[in-house]
């Protein structure tokens, strides 16, 4: 049995700045839509990515019935599906600890 | 009147609500001795002036750099996106499809934040704070202006400012149910409460901290009747009455200007 691979150079199908759930949406409407069994996406020369971003795309990927392989991920972008992970939430700020004025 | 040149971010709101007012009492916009308008201003005024400019007369800034920035809004110039190489306000389309266009506008406009911090942490603020807007607000007019001002102060900062005219950060919760005091939204909004899973929600909040602790600068968010100040030992909380509410949010950060580089990872766990 062979297996079918298709790769997209990610910076060619969305940008070389990772920036919205937008554009995870869009990259995930052409994966999903391709005939092929593996994608291979290829993260070279991405030069930025957010949180947001990261977050959208693991939700997608880990719910996708393709199989896919990343590669070229840059330190940086590890790193940054890293945070997502293990990100834990604390408080910014604090009422109490504000001071309140009316304008 | 002290010089709008030396205007604190809260200050810098309260002149664009100070030319609002004036002009619903007497359907004049009257800039003519306006001397300069910071994104805190400006980014609200040109909202208002866009919605109102059937019904009011229109004096401009005698000073021409002033207004040239106001002529955006009159449709008397093209759209400033596409001008973007030397006008720094940058008018975010509806259309999902140009996000990504337009984030690369912006950071084509700026270097790619080599004045602001650097690369990775100035996409990182436009491109989470620009997503929110598109997932949350339903605006009509948005708007984001980026600018140094480096020759004018002796100290010298960066003002950007995020504004857009839609159901602000309170409407947003109370769309899905979550109905808070408009301050408590804001809180909770810059705490992490997402209306749509605890897995997210770190926008606002991190760039809270990108802003404060990793820039030492100052973030101002206003949405509807309150608002939020916080920077180095500043943590302000203002309740707006009816001359202060903003029907829309605007999100306002000045920084100093520094050759070093700020560690983004350090600031966003």
């Amino acid at each position: 049995m062979t297996t079918s691979i298709k790769k997209l150079i990610v910076k060619n199908v969305l940008s070389q700045d990772l920036a919205t759930r937008d554009s995870v949406k869009n990259l995930f409407q052409l994966i999903n839509s391709s005939k092929e069994d593996t994608i291979v996406l290829d993260f070279a020369q991405v030069k930025s990515i957010t949180r947001s971003f990261a977050h959208e795309y693991l939700c997608y990927r880990d719910n996708s019935d393709k199989i896919i392989e990343e590669i070229n991920l840059s330190p940086w972008l590890k790193k940054m599906f890293l945070v997502v992970d293990k990100s834990e939430r604390e408080p910014i700020i604090e009422r109490s600890s504000m001071k309140v004025i009316m304008l | 009147m002290e010089s709008s040149l030396d205007l604190g971010l809260v200050d810098s709101y309260l002149l664009f609500c100070q030319y609002r007012e004036e002009c619903n009492k007497n359907s004049v916009m009257d800039l003519a001795k306006c001397d300069w308008l910071y994104p805190t201003s400006l980014l609200p005024l040109i909202a208002f002036m866009k919605e109102k400019k059937d019904s009011i007369t229109y004096n401009p800034p005698l000073l021409q750099e002033v207004n040239n920035y106001i002529k955006l809004i009159m449709g008397e110039i093209d759209p400033v996106y596409k001008l973007s190489s030397y006008l720094p306000i940058v008018s975010l389309p509806s259309s999902i499809q140009e996000q990504d266009n337009v984030l690369k506008k912006i950071y084509d406009c700026h270097n790619n934040g080599k004045y602001f911090g650097g690369e990775n942490a100035f996409k990182y603020m436009i491109g989470e704070l620009v997503g929110n807007i598109y997932e949350h607000s339903k605006f009509n007019n948005a708007f984001v202006m980026a600018q140094h001002y480096g020759k004018r102060s002796e100290n010298p900062f960066a003002e950007i400012s995020f504004f857009d005219d839609g159901i602000t950060i309170p409407g947003s919760y109370a769309k899905v149910g979550m109905v808070f005091e408009d301050d408590e939204a804001l809180i909770r909004a810059i705490n992490g409460l997402s209306t749509r899973g605890k897995e997210r929600g770190f926008g606002l909040g991190t760039n809270v901290r990108l802003v404060t602790e990793g820039f030492k600068g100052q973030i101002l968010v206003v949405s509807r009747n309150a608002a939020i100040l916080i920077g180095k030992g500043v943590q302000n909380l203002y309740k707006l009455s009816e001359p202060h509410i903003l029907q829309g949010t605007l999100i306002s950060v000045r920084i100093p200007i520094s050759e070093k580089e700020v560690q983004l990872y350090d600031y966003i766990n």
